[in-house]
């Protein structure tokens, strides 16, 4: 049988085809089905990624499975850092961003001046999250322009991790690691394997570019008494001295002790650890799971005090919530918010390695749970010190002291190659954060 | 007659309807080009390529021009600023630097590739012993994906444990940071790009090749030239047609070059491969700064247009 269709009518067909598209995709949007009483589903975006990505999935999942039946669900989505931003301000701009989103201290100030993100106060404490019971640094370093941005999930500081074997081979009593810096650099001295004027091994991992020089030179710099900008944000680069005796610190691991080779790329500086190719890492808590799954026999502990003070990084990772138009989801999200910090334990333990709530910190369960003492003790005891963290000022990526494609990696990359003195990559450094701080 | 007909015919009926005569609808309906009438509906069938290639490229290339004169952070109104943008790139150090890299990059990967794929070429279509395998396995990393190349390209490059540096060091050769040192790693990068890009040029000068009449060829021995002069005198002039597509389209590449480089060095060290696209990526995805970011784009266009013409009007006039 043949079916003629005229013009008209395949046009008609057209349209109602489009029509009956546009419609059954509006049907199934999770907002429309809150405003019909139905399961508010919220959406969460999230960067986490590899192994955090695993053990947030099951705080989230945890949710879903306690709230089944119960009216709210959570749909977790994974966005990629490197898109993170553009995805969400797009989505921002059309109405149609995330209920909330994983964030990390500081470096989304520009958001809450945007209006992008909200202010949390008023909906946790609506949703009954008692914020006394977090630690008050916690909470601060997540307030831009006067309000809470961000709810604190963990919070964690970098520790150095030693490969034990090497440093037992080296002759070195594991359980005294280095507390000077002339400690460290006996023992990266010890550990470090040469053939020829080739490092094989370094003693203390650097690579030649990149986040880790970076973060070591801030936290060197800070120790030494430079800070990059003053308390109150109105003058920025404070006692430049200190951080060009840190950066010569840095130079002097590559070019004087010999300890630390630039041939490692910064993007296989966890590969390298893992693979021998160094005997002291220092890095974050996310880097256990890899290590610990390889069955690497390796041990953390605080950073040495290599300047006046032993400061160390301190990053808190949390939760923001996004404006909407439906400004009655703000309710929901918090109640979920609150659920989820409540019962943050798994993740704070083998996600992370702290956290900011007194209340957990306080139980049994925590002290007890979670990776061995070996592998989180460097972690939990440089918490006292931690304190080198994100400027919550718009421009915060100029000030970031951990991450490869900002201004300061690639500032100070120049002086690592030598293509560019300390002081003058502080001055230019310094000018640049002086404009962002004037700027606000 | 039959035409005539339709329209009295159309005239008649719509009289009798009633309706207004000749109204817009009649008109765009019974429309003419040419002297012929308009078929609207091919037009029907182009509408699912016309209209996500005008949303999408034509639209998205006048938003950008558009945005490159405003400072546009995705959130609010674009706000005109002018040409501030252009004036700010022209001065930023990072621009100067990521273009000069582009350019060096550029300048190692377009000659590299044009030699090697040349060379492959002259063998697959000299019918050499092997030539079938040889020319299946010279396009074969031309069909990988840019992320494999890129971290099977990390692993032979790696400065301590890299293959090619394990190969040298049985020469006495000491390791060379192919991707960790910023005097080599344009080269490390570039090394990368032949290898993945060389196969398709093959294919164009492969056609190009089999173009020329073998006769030329065997008149330019029989007048007493050799191989080398045969080439040079016969084949490379003959040529030039598939060179110049080869030496455009390997420009376009090389200036806009950006993937590999994102993935095997994120544009370190210390900045040393940072491409101009990079750049832009960093600008707009990292900073939100989308106005600063599409006036270098916009930059970038023009420099990639200039190029290629002047290129296309240099072989055109050694052509003829």
């Amino acid at each position: 049988m043949t079916i003629r269709y005229s013009r008209r009518k395949a046009l008609k067909l057209a349209g109602a085809a489009a029509g009956g598209a546009v419609l059954s995709r509006h049907l199934a949007s999770p907002h429309l089905s809150f405003a019909q009483g139905r399961t508010t589903e919220l959406v969460h975006w999230s960067w986490y990624s590899a192994s955090d990505n695993t053990d947030w999935s099951k705080l989230i999942d945890n949710f879903n499975e306690a709230h089944k039946g119960k009216g709210v669900q959570i749909r977790h989505e994974f966005v990629p850092d490197d898109t993170y931003g553009t995805k969400l301000l797009a989505a921002a701009a059309t109405g149609n961003a995330p209920d909330f989103g994983t964030a990390q201290n500081g470096r989304t100030a520009q958001w809450a001046k945007q209006g992008v993100t909200v202010a949390m106060e008023g909906p946790l404490k609506q949703a009954g999250l008692d914020l006394s019971d977090f630690d008050r640094r916690s909470l601060q370093v997540c307030t831009y322009y006067g309000s809470l941005h961000m709810l604190p999930m963990d919070v964690s500081t970098m520790a150095v991790l030693l490969n034990v074997p090497y440093a037992r081979a080296a002759g070195l009593d594991v359980s005294k690691p280095p507390q000077t810096a002339a400690d460290l650099i006996e023992w990266a001295q010890k550990m470090t394997v040469r053939q020829g004027d080739t490092i094989t091994r370094s003693g203390w991992m650097m690579t030649g570019s990149g986040a880790l020089p970076l973060v070591i030179w801030n936290v060197v710099a800070y120790q030494m008494g430079f800070r990059r900008a003053s308390p109150d944000l109105k003058k920025a680069g404070l006692n430049p001295t200190a951080g060009v005796l840190a950066a010569q610190w840095v130079l002097d691991m590559f070019d004087k002790y010999k300890v630390s080779t630039r041939s490692i790329a910064d993007s296989d500086r966890y590969r390298a650890f893992g693979a021998g190719a160094a005997a002291m890492f220092f890095t974050g808590p996310w880097a256990i799971r890899g290590y610990a799954d390889a069955k690497l026999n390796f041990i953390s502990f605080p950073i040495p005090k290599i300047g006046d003070n032993r400061s160390s990084y301190y990053e808190v990772d949390g939760v923001e919530m996004y404006v909407q138009k439906d400004k009655g989801r703000y309710a929901a999200t918090a109640e979920a918010l609150k659920w989820l910090s409540d019962n943050s334990l798994p993740w704070v333990t083998t996600g992370r390695v702290d956290t900011p709530r007194k209340s957990i910190r306080a139980s049994a369960a925590f002290k007890d749970g979670g990776w061995p003492a070996a592998y989180k003790s460097g972690f939990l005891e440089g918490m006292a010190e931690a304190q080198i963290t994100d400027i919550p000022i718009a421009a915060a990526p100029d000030f970031e002291i951990y991450g490869s494609s900002i201004l300061p990696a690639k500032t100070m990359d120049l002086v690592w190659s030598k293509q560019m003195s300390p002081s003058a990559a502080i001055s230019s450094l310094t000018q640049k954060w002086q404009a962002d701080l004037n700027a606000g | 007659m039959a035409q005539i007909g339709r329209f009295a015919r159309a005239e008649r009926d719509a009289r009798i309807r009633g309706l207004p005569r000749r109204d817009l609808w009649w008109r765009v309906r019974n429309a003419r080009w040419a002297g012929r009438r308009i078929d609207w509906s091919a037009y029907l069938f182009l509408l699912p390529f016309l209209l996500p290639f005008t949303v999408t490229v034509l639209g998205a290339i006048v938003f950008g021009v558009f945005v490159s004169f405003t400072d546009w952070q995705i959130v609010g109104a674009p706000h005109w600023v002018g040409v501030s943008n252009y004036a700010q790139a022209m001065g930023d150090h990072w621009v100067v630097g990521a273009w000069s890299n582009t350019l060096r990059y550029a300048m190692l990967y377009v000659p590299g590739t044009l030699l090697v794929a040349l060379t492959m070429a002259l063998y697959v279509n000299g019918q050499r012993r092997g030539y079938v395998l040889a020319r299946a396995a010279f396009y074969m990393p031309n069909v990988i994906s840019v992320t494999v190349v890129g971290v099977v390209w990390v692993w032979i490059l790696a400065t301590q444990h890299g293959l090619l540096n394990q190969v040298l060091g049985y020469f006495g050769i000491a390791p060379i940071g192919w991707l960790t040192d910023p005097k080599w790693v344009l080269i490390g990068l570039a090394a990368t790009s032949i290898w993945w890009d060389a196969g398709f040029i093959m294919v164009l000068l492969l056609a190009g090749l089999q173009d020329i009449p073998k006769e030329l060829r065997e008149a330019s021995s029989i007048d007493g030239c050799n191989d080398a002069q045969t080439l040079w005198h016969v084949t490379l002039p003959l040529l030039r047609p598939a060179l110049s597509l080869s030496l455009t389209l390997l420009t376009i590449a090389g200036l806009r070059v950006f993937s590999q480089i994102y993935i095997m060095t994120n544009g370190g060290p210390a900045d040393a491969s940072q491409s101009v696209i990079g750049y832009v990526y960093e600008m707009g995805f990292g900073k939100y700064q989308l106005g600063y970011a599409a006036a270098i784009s916009m930059m970038l266009f023009v420099t990639i247009l200039i190029v290629t013409v002047v290129q296309l009007r240099v072989f055109r006039e050694m052509t003829h």
